[in-house]
This record gives structure tokens, sequence and C-alpha cells, in this order.
């Protein structure tokens, strides 16, 4: 439900207030940086035994961030950007901060990223007792987000104009082609964390929400590409 | 970014974390398994 209610409320968000996501983007950076330093900080004591409480609101924010449900909301919207008709305005408004969207999605993920990868090292010498789904799950949630993570540091990066006017047309877009493994490692992450949950309403919607955006954009990617294909032939 | 813009943006971070620090409660126990 979580992402749901994300993606809406980003991609509101993101359209509403696409001029100024572009006017203010270090801004934004700077005061998203200033939330996911703070979110880091409440993820180190609690792998340190604390237990970390906030007033309500204020928790299902953090929480958001710290399940990674508003980085993957970002994410998502970032990916069906590159699948958009350009004719329409929404699409035009939207894909105006791609690059921006991309890097905000990318400082809200690293608390996620830092929480999760610490835990399962603290919490490994639980997998002894692991079997079957289970054991095979915790170490594919591990692996694709060992994997996602180590795509996403050079996509983030490269995608700063800065970084970008560095490097040569082709070499930037060959990088960003990455793109689609992240894409995968963070639907096989996703249905790896769900798939072990006890059945319940909460479980099988995530499941069923993630598979038809994921396998939803594998579908408009392909379509793309063959039209665009199919225009160069012509 | 000019001079004007830096400080709101400051000032919207202290905000930020004045209220990520007093909407906070660490105490010992709990944490991860």
């Amino acid at each position: 439900m979580n992402i749901s209610i994300c993606i809406l409320t980003a991609l509101i968000l993101a359209y509403f207030f696409s001029d100024i996501i572009k006017k203010y983007s270090l801004q934004l950076y700077i005061i998203t940086g200033t939330i996911s330093i703070i979110a880091i900080v409440h993820t180190i004591f609690i792998l340190n035994g604390y237990r970390v409480e906030y007033i309500s609101g204020l928790g299902k924010f953090m929480d958001l961030i710290d399940s990674g449900a508003m980085g993957g909301a970002l994410f998502i919207i970032v990916m069906y950007m590159g699948v958009l008709d350009m004719k329409q305005k929404v699409s035009k408004k939207l894909r105006m901060n791609r690059a921006e969207i991309s890097i905000l999605a990318c400082i809200v993920t690293i608390p996620h990223n830092i929480h999760y990868f610490f835990e399962f090292l603290i919490n490994s010498h639980n997998l002894g007792e692991m079997k079957g789904l289970s054991l095979w799950s915790n170490l594919m949630m591990f692996a694709s987000g060992v994997f996602a993570v180590a795509i996403m540091i050079p996509l983030f990066v490269t995608s700063f104009q800065y970084f970008r006017k560095k490097m040569k047309g082709k070499e930037w877009k060959t990088l960003q082609e990455f793109a689609y493994i992240f894409y995968a490692m963070i639907y096989i992450q996703v249905m790896n964390v769900f798939i072990v949950r006890p059945n319940s309403f909460d479980r099988n919607f995530n499941l069923v929400i993630y598979s038809v955006i994921f396998l939803s954009y594998t579908v408009f990617r392909i379509v793309k590409l063959f039209r665009m294909k199919r225009m160069r032939a012509a | 970014m000019n001079k004007k813009s830096l400080i709101v943006t400051i000032g919207i971070c202290i905000g930020i974390a004045l209220i990520l620090y007093f909407g906070t409660s660490i105490s010992i126990g709990g944490g991860i398994n």
C-alpha cells in the first residue's frame, strides 16, 4: 500500500511543481540529503540495539524512507518516464525533471541501503538456521540489493550535469543503459521481500502491484524498442 | 545558488533537523534481532 501512496504523491508533486523542481534542484538535494543523513544516524542507533520511535505522522514518513518505498516510488516514476509518449503535455512536464528525480531517488534510498546491508551482515549468523525458500529469498534479497547499489552509484554520480558534461554522449548513454539491470534488481529484491511474508492482503497486494508495474514497463519498453527500430529502418 | 537562497535552504534544513530531533525518542532496547 505504501508504494501506491508514494507513487501517487510523487507524481502529483513532480507534475505540479516541475518548474520549482527544475529551478531549485540543488536546494532540494541539500534538503533531501539532510533528511537522509538524519535517517542514517537513526539507522546507526537501531543497528547498535537502540529503539528509535517517532511522533505520529513523522513515524510514517521516516518508515517510507527506511523501507525504501519512497526511493522505490521515485525510481518507478523515473523508469516510466523512459516509455512515456513525449507528444503528451503530461509526459513533457514529468520528463523535464528526470535527472533531478533520479538524483533525489538515490539520495533518499541511501539510508535504506545502509540499514538493510548492515542488518543482513549482523544477522548473517541466523542464515545457518534457515532452510528452503526463507534462506534463498534472504540470499537473493541481499545479492540483488548489493548489485542494485553497485549499479546505482555510477548512475547517481553521472546524473549530475557536472559529471555528465565530462563524459562523451555515447559513453553516458551506454552507462545509463545499466539502469535496466538496476530496475530488474529492484523487482527481484521486492519480490523476495514480500514472498516470504505470511499470507495477508498487504503482502498479496504488494506482490501484484509490483508485478504489474515492472512487467507492464517491460512490455512498454519492448514495444518502444521495436517502434524505434521500425522508424529507423523506414 | 545566491546568498538568499542558501540562507533559506539552511533554514529549512535546520527546521527539519529540529523537527526530527524533537519528534524522535531514542532509548536502549530494541533494534535488530
